[in-house]
């Protein structure tokens, strides 16, 4: 049976869904030249593109601030992550969507490393929300690539960047006690905001 | 101008004397010169510092452009004036932080989140673009993802804001969004002379800026909803959708209660505003 839990709750979702992605299936991507298919089997964390928008479907693109989080990954300090991008420069582009929502480039991960990389990514929103991050909303999918049990787990969180690194180590833990169960954490309300 | 005297000018802001155009100009070219002297001497922390204050001086000078603006009831143009606002103070926020507020950016930045709350906009055109080739706007390079020039967007070089310049697009589609990242594409409906039509009720914005005196007497507003009297709403029958918004129809809805649950705004000034300032109330879907 196909492993999949969520938790939703007024202000996000999150939810945890098992797949076919991993490392091995995103570094030997089509869509890039097999050089880089070498260079990318050392990596274990990867940033891959969406593929498909709308009606085009082929369509192969990063979102917005890509540039940004591959070099705040690699100017980590952790020695244990190599980090690159499933893309050449040829067919590197982005997508621009104007919706105030921090939207983070998929990222596929040795699943060890995951709670390393959920602090480093909370960190970026951080820094790029600066003081909007008390109210900024936030899209980001990370796959654990081969976890334990043989299989990839995909997390797509969709929510208040506030709770972003909280919901994420909840998710972690779960699915390390393998618990079956996780509740999305809620942000204070507002100033000025009475129900 | 000395770089001190320079800091002591903007630190005065509130007498807001720089709407004289002409001791703004003074500034910016005193400014201009120190940076320049600076990147003469690769001196990048006093270049960066020059930046810093000539951004500060950008962010006050469009702020009371945009009060008075909003004194005039040129309210789209003010809106768009406090989003330069807004997107300069992005800039600035992760180089500069001062504890004391002493050139009140962070006055800046509450009360322009508060004039926004105050329009009636709420849905905006957002285009979606597929950018194919990325310019770095300190080096000039075409941006490259597998060996970046290093220049990082959002630093500052030589006394200049490092950012991205696209120079090759696609337009993917326009949609329509609540929650726009730039906040300039307000939507308007077109006049008989091609122009735009100014059909929204700007009545609380309006009454905000006449009960400041001076565009920093702090103010604040606080968002609840309370039951408004149904001789409002004698126009909507009963059998109308409820005006509170429900879906429900008005007999079965707020027409049971003692009014109708709307939105309620409360203004509260710092500095008491004009004696001739009317009563308001004020109710609309928010």
């Amino acid at each position: 049976m196909t492993f999949s839990v969520e938790s939703e709750n007024r202000e996000g979702k999150i939810v945890l869904q098992e797949t076919d992605e991993s490392l091995a299936t995103w570094s030997c991507f089509s869509g890039i030249s097999e050089t880089l298919q070498d260079e990318l089997r050392k990596a274990n964390v990867l940033i891959v593109p969406h593929v498909g928008y709308g009606s085009r479907e082929d369509l192969v693109y990063f979102p917005r601030g890509t540039e940004e989080l591959l070099s705040s990954l690699r100017n980590a300090s952790d020695a244990s992550l190599d980090v690159d991008i499933c893309a050449d420069d040829s067919t590197y582009q982005e997508i621009d969507l104007h919706s105030d929502i921090l939207r983070i480039a998929q990222l596929v991960v040795a699943h060890f490393l995951s709670p390393v990389v959920v602090d480093l990514v909370s960190t970026f929103i951080k820094q790029q929300l600066g003081r909007r991050f008390v109210n900024g909303k936030v899209i980001s999918t990370i796959v654990l690539s081969e976890t334990p049990t043989g299989r990839s787990i995909k997390i797509r969180y969709e929510g208040p960047a506030a709770t972003y690194q909280s919901a994420l180590h909840d998710a972690l833990e779960s699915l390390r006690t393998g618990s079956g169960s996780i509740e999305l954490p809620e942000t204070t309300a507002r100033d000025g905001e009475t129900a | 101008m000395n770089v001190e005297r320079i800091t002591a000018t903007l630190a005065d802001v509130t007498k807001h004397q720089w709407r004289d155009s002409r001791v703004a100009n003074r500034i910016k070219a005193a400014i201009e010169k120190h940076k320049r002297d600076a990147v003469t001497r690769d001196d990048q922390s006093t270049a960066k510092w020059l930046w810093c204050l000539e951004t500060i001086l950008y962010i006050q000078q469009e702020y009371l452009r945009a009060f008075e603006e909003l004194q005039g009831d040129h309210y789209h143009k003010a809106w768009c004036t406090l989003e330069k606002v807004e997107i300069a103070c992005g800039f600035l926020d992760r180089h500069f932080h001062s504890e004391d507020d002493r050139y009140k950016t962070d006055f800046i930045v509450r009360h322009t989140e508060r004039y926004q709350t105050l329009y009636p906009y709420h849905l905006f055109y957002s285009p979606a673009l597929l950018k194919k080739k990325v310019k770095c706007s300190i080096c000039g390079s075409i941006v490259s993802i597998r060996n970046p020039c290093g220049h990082v967007k959002g630093e500052i070089y030589n006394g200049e804001l490092c950012s991205r310049v696209i120079v090759e697009f696609d337009v993917l589609e326009v949609s329509l969004v609540t929650n726009p990242v730039q906040k300039y594409s307000v939507l308007f409906t077109k006049g008989n002379n091609g122009g735009p039509v100014h059909h929204y009720d700007y009545t609380l914005v309006h009454y905000v800026v006449k009960g400041l005196r001076t565009p920093f007497d702090p103010w604040d507003i606080s968002w609840t909803r309370i039951r408004h009297p149904h001789s409002l709403y004698s126009h909507v029958a009963s059998s109308d959708p409820c005006p509170c918004g429900s879906g429900k129809c008005y007999a079965d809805c707020c027409l049971q209660e003692e009014g109708v649950l709307r939105p309620h705004a409360r203004v509260h000034f710092s500095i008491p505003p004009p004696e001739d300032l009317p009563p308001f109330i004020y109710s609309r879907t928010r």
